[in-house]
């Protein structure tokens, strides 16, 4: 989880994603013509991109593809939905206030 | 969905000025939210949400429009100075609807900074949030 979170507070790495998303999966040679640095960097964030889970890399012929995989980013939203749960019971427990029924049992 | 953010919306029989005592007078707040409730309604002001099964959980409030926007933070584990934990922020909005009834729209947000406080502060949880939006589905 931290890795994901990690991965995607870069910027660069964000327009990777972002890149990889619009035009599909791609070789490093296309994925380091966009970005203003070195094919080694890209390298670099490629590989934190992969540890996380946001893109898999598969060899195709002599070159390494890269595609995008979504799944850790729904772990993502995932981990709000708890906050999003306490808040629904919350505004239940106001609804039913304001409407002068006595609230039931209270928690964070 | 926008990401780093819990948003509710709710609809109310209650009119706006009844909606906004219940969210902003601690006796009110005691009656719904926390079993004990302290809010100092001023920007600046404290407070703070007391459950008895799960403690203190202190509170900055960070502005108030009456009658209809209240913000404040919230630290997001008890039983420590608002300054020494990290805190997310609710922002209440409240319409009038036509019918006398009121909508209120509520959101959370600085979740991710919880967790990666310091890194690339500011903003970039919204960008993530556009991001999430756009791969996850």
């Amino acid at each position: 989880m931290t890795d994901v979170f990690s991965a995607v507070a870069d910027p660069t790495r964000r327009s990777i994603l972002e890149y990889l998303r619009k035009e599909g999966p791609l070789s490093i040679s296309a994925l380091s013509k966009p970005f203003p640095m070195s094919r080694q960097a890209v390298t670099k964030h490629l590989s934190i991109l992969e540890e996380a889970g946001l893109i898999q890399g598969a060899v195709a012929g002599r070159e390494k593809i890269h595609r995008l995989r979504t799944d850790p980013l729904r772990e993502v939203d995932e981990w709000l939905a708890p906050y999003a749960a306490a808040w629904d019971e919350r505004l239940g427990r106001l609804k039913n206030y304001l409407a002068e029924e006595i609230p039931e049992g209270r928690r964070p | 969905m926008t990401g780093r953010s819990v948003e509710k919306t709710l609809q109310l029989d209650a009119p706006r000025e009844r909606v906004w005592e219940a969210i902003t007078d601690a006796g009110q707040l005691a009656q719904w939210f926390g079993d004990e409730a302290e809010l100092e309604l001023k920007p600046g002001g404290s407070g703070a949400m007391t459950w008895e099964n799960h403690g203190r959980y202190a509170m900055r409030v960070d502005a108030v429009e009456p009658p209809w926007r209240l913000v404040w933070s919230w630290v997001h584990e008890p039983d420590l100075a608002f300054e020494d934990a990290p805190a997310t922020t609710v922002e209440w909005v409240l319409t009038e609807r036509p019918d006398g009834g009121t909508t209120l729209f509520l959101r959370e947000t600085g979740f991710l900074t919880d967790k990666h406080q310091g890194q690339n502060d500011g903003g970039w949880d919204e960008e993530l949030g556009h991001l999430v939006a756009l791969l996850g589905n």
